[in-house]
């Protein structure tokens, strides 16, 4: 795995896999992974596999989707994707799950996917992503759009990154940037958009299933 | 205008819900005031005239009789607004372009009137299973010796209202995003998140120490 985190410029994944796999073996645990000095964490074995994109499956009834309601949906983490004249890396959002005793979008958190991949560590198989974490803005959705507003969480001076089981994912998430006053630069490729702001606003009309999950 | 744009938004997308309840009748009336409040925003800036009159558009008048109609008749569950503006393009607009100008209404009618009739007959023939393929196909079903008519499908003559059937579930080259947001077909089941199907880079055997 130290040579896919170096391939992949992610250095950071090989403990953070560990503090994952520490929660997964024990998730009763009293004291988190995170806290967990690394001489009593896990040692990955086995290959790792790293996947461009995953597929969201959800019940989504008013979107477009198929008889019994169920609808799909792919996210992207690549470092290039090809289509037309866009020739770069993408890297999209995606909405975590938090509390599944919140409702809306108390229950959830924001994060970028920077890597899915796959590990099978004692015979089972764990499919990951490694995610770039947002935070909120305030305590409300912003008063003239409605919408939440996000940045890059920050912890320790550094992003907050974990790794997280791909369960965890509920479907991908549409951030759109603020501008504030000032006007874009003229070159901005809008590929750049999630690297380039430092605030975005979350979505929630994308689609049906997108307002009635953060509404 | 922003604020006025998102509370239509937000309208929109409550009254698209297959269940309405007392809480998402007030949200939706909530937004429609909000929508109200805000549109005001396109006479201050002269998109629209000042005046009472200024939001005399029928779709937006439309959403002002929604909670009452939903009480009445339910959900209206994704039902089209554009509806009587697609049909007028049929049954108005077309006619009276092939129309003399002259007196047209009594035109516009009987063209109305004779598309109603050919579609009637049309539904007539389909159910007495008489359009099926084409002439040609039918030539050549008559020529050929092991023809079993009873089991000839249809081709050009596909039945109006069978729906396309949407994307199957299996992806081909992942990179394609053509089906990145598609139905799935099947039973109705629980959210889940699958990897795509090809790995990405060359897998790595490594002992981590």
């Amino acid at each position: 795995m130290a040579d896919v985190a170096k391939h992949t410029n992610n250095l950071d994944l090989v403990i953070l896999t560990r503090h994952f796999l520490f929660d997964q073996l024990d998730p009763d645990s009293a004291i988190p992974g995170i806290d967990i000095h690394p001489s009593e964490l896990p040692h990955i074995s086995g290959n790792t596999f790293i996947y461009h994109s995953a597929i969201a499956t959800y019940y989504a009834p008013s979107n477009y989707s198929g008889e019994g309601g169920m609808y799909r949906e792919r996210m992207r983490a690549t470092p290039l994707w090809k289509k037309g004249e866009i020739h770069g890396p993408r890297y999209d959002c995606a909405l975590i799950e938090n509390d599944p005793d919140l409702a809306g979008f108390a229950g959830l958190r924001v994060a970028r996917l920077r890597l899915l991949f796959s590990i099978e560590h004692e015979d089972i198989n764990y499919p990951c992503a490694l995610v770039e974490w947002y935070s909120t803005v305030g305590s409300r959705p912003d008063s003239v759009t409605n919408y939440w507003l996000l940045e890059k969480e920050i912890v320790g001076g550094k992003l907050h990154r974990s790794v997280i089981h791909l369960d965890c994912i509920l479907r991908g998430a549409h951030l759109a940037p603020v501008f504030a006053d000032r006007l874009a630069p003229l070159r901005l490729n809008y590929t750049r958009t999630l690297d380039v702001f430092g605030r975005f606003y979350l979505n929630h009309h994308i689609d049906p299933h997108g307002f009635e999950v953060l509404h | 205008m922003v604020c006025a744009i998102s509370a239509y938004i937000d309208f929109y997308y409550l009254v698209r819900r297959p269940a309405i309840d007392e809480d998402c009748l007030t949200a939706i009336q909530e937004a429609l005031a909000r929508f109200h409040h805000y549109r005001v925003a396109f006479q201050t800036h002269g998109v629209r005239p000042a005046g009472p009159e200024a939001f005399s558009l029928p779709r937006q008048h439309a959403m002002t009789h929604y909670p009452e109609l939903i009480i009445a008749f339910g959900a209206p569950n994704g039902l089209c607004s554009s509806m009587t503006e697609k049909k007028h393009i049929q049954a108005v607009k077309k006619p009276w372009r092939r129309s003399g100008r002259y007196r047209a209404l009594g035109q516009i009618l009987l063209t109305n009137q004779r598309l109603d009739k050919l579609a009637a007959a049309r539904r007539d023939f389909r159910r007495r299973r008489m359009l099926r393929g084409t002439c040609s196909s039918a030539a050549v079903r008559s020529l050929d010796s092991r023809d079993d008519p009873g089991l000839e499908a249809s081709t050009e003559e596909e039945d109006a209202d069978s729906r396309e059937e949407p994307a199957s579930a299996a992806v081909g080259d992942d990179d394609d995003d053509d089906d990145d947001w598609a139905p799935v077909q099947g039973p109705t089941v629980l959210n889940h998140v699958t990897l795509a199907r090809t790995k990405g880079m060359p897998s790595f055997n490594h002992q981590v120490s």
